[in-house]
């Protein structure tokens, strides 16, 4: 197993999701802290993280289907 | 530093006395897992995570008596780990669905629910309190936190029980992500934190040597969910709820992907496409099937190629050491 490698490869991701964390926060510091309704910046808040997962877990899961997808084809 | 030092061996020797005893019983009733990455698959004892939660009891009583103004946390993170040990030994022994244990989870937040309603002064959950957070500051999403906050115990605590795939790692990566939230503590001046972190910390090592790979004992569902509970348990009590996401991000990322890609709460044992194939000489490869769930160590094998569990191990460790890292820089900014 090339250690380093994976090791790499996965704190990479690790650390773009905690810098996007960051941004995620940023974000609702300045757009959604705005709203005057307590209500609406929940809404809006929540609203946020769950497009925040979706895109996550789109993103990471395109990346490990390409990669299960090169190895799919060294086998054959 | 002597306080803190007595809570820590308090733990340490009662998880340390404990293990083998209940490793023994646990011999005695059946319950025991098959460790499928060995030659010959032996049957190890599980359930250690009594051990661990015997250990917390004496260091939440040693620290009861050693940091009485913190008295009402204690006995909140005791109760929480109470709940999910009982949850837990009920899973070791009956095998209960991802769906029924993560519904029961979610029961645990119940001594933080009653405390905080009964106590707000004293355990700071306020109905408009406002968590802190890394850059910003203070959120101001009051109404979010408490809807988030019924899977402050179960996200954790299923997290980090899934993540327990190999011989040790649950244990040694709870206690990375300890000693990150440890010295996050000492970065904000956080009293409380240190506390409730070194109230888990010295059961965890009192558990480790028998846990450690090849493992004598396994901690079980009762001891990922227990670690993973006080842990989420910890983050709401001493408002360290953003450092501790960071430090359990491995945990939650596996567990998000697991959900996310099955589609649902499932036990590992329920299912269809496994996310790893086991080889003749027990190394392990990933799966390219692309029904395969995702798994953190799907992806380390993916990108690093077949491994033993040694290697894997030692792979996950040092992931959650960069997580680890990310916690205290976390901690940094907010300060």
């Amino acid at each position: 197993m090339d250690l380093a490698r994976a090791i790499a490869s996965v704190s990479c991701l690790i650390v773009a999701a905690w810098l996007m964390l960051l941004a995620f926060l940023v974000i609702i510091d300045r757009l959604v802290m705005e709203l005057e309704s307590s209500l609406l910046r929940s809404i809006a808040g929540l609203a946020l993280f769950l497009l925040w997962i979706v895109l996550w877990y789109q993103a990471t899961s395109r990346l490990v289907e390409k990669r299960a997808s090169e190895l799919r084809r060294e086998s054959s | 530093m002597l306080r803190y030092l007595l809570v820590l061996i308090a733990g340490l020797s009662t998880s340390l006395a404990t293990t083998p005893i209940v490793a023994k019983i646990a011999y005695k009733i059946g319950a025991v897992r098959p460790d499928v990455h060995k030659p010959g698959e032996p049957e190890i004892p599980t359930m250690g995570g009594i051990a661990i939660t015997l250990g917390l009891a004496a260091s939440s009583a040693a620290s009861y008596i050693l940091f009485a103004e913190y008295k009402h946390q204690i006995a909140i993170l005791l109760a929480t780990a109470l709940v999910l040990a009982v949850i837990g030994a009920i899973d070791d022994i009956f095998v209960l669905r991802g769906i029924v244990k993560m519904a029961l989870t979610v029961v645990a937040i119940a001594p933080i629910l009653v405390a905080g309603y009964l106590y707000p002064a004293e355990t700071g959950l306020w109905i408009r309190y406002r968590p802190p957070a890394p850059v910003v500051g203070r959120l101001r999403l009051t109404i979010l936190y408490w809807l988030l906050l019924p899977l402050a115990i179960a996200g954790p605590a299923n997290a980090v029980n899934m993540i327990d795939a190999f011989n040790g790692v649950m244990v040694s990566a709870a206690l990375i992500s300890l000693a990150a939230l440890f010295s996050s503590s000492l970065v904000l001046g956080n009293e409380l934190c240190l506390v409730l972190s070194t109230i888990l910390i010295g059961p965890l090592l009192g558990f480790l040597p028998f846990n450690l790979y090849p493992s004598r004992v396994f901690a079980g569902d009762t001891g990922g969910l227990v670690v993973g509970g006080v842990l989420g348990a910890i983050a709401v009590l001493s408002k360290m709820e953003f450092v501790t996401m960071v430090a359990l991000m491995p945990e939650i990322l596996n567990a998000f992907y697991i959900v996310s890609s099955v589609k649902g709460l499932v036990e590992h044992r329920e299912l269809k496409e496994k996310p790893t194939l086991m080889l003749s000489d027990y190394r392990l490869r990933a799966s390219t099937n692309p029904r395969a769930p995702i798994t953190l160590t799907r992806m380390l094998l993916l990108f690093g190629g077949e491994g033993g569990e040694g290697e894997l191990i030692t792979a996950i460790l040092a992931v959650q050491a960069v997580s680890a890292l990310l916690a205290l820089v976390t901690s940094m900014l907010m300060i």
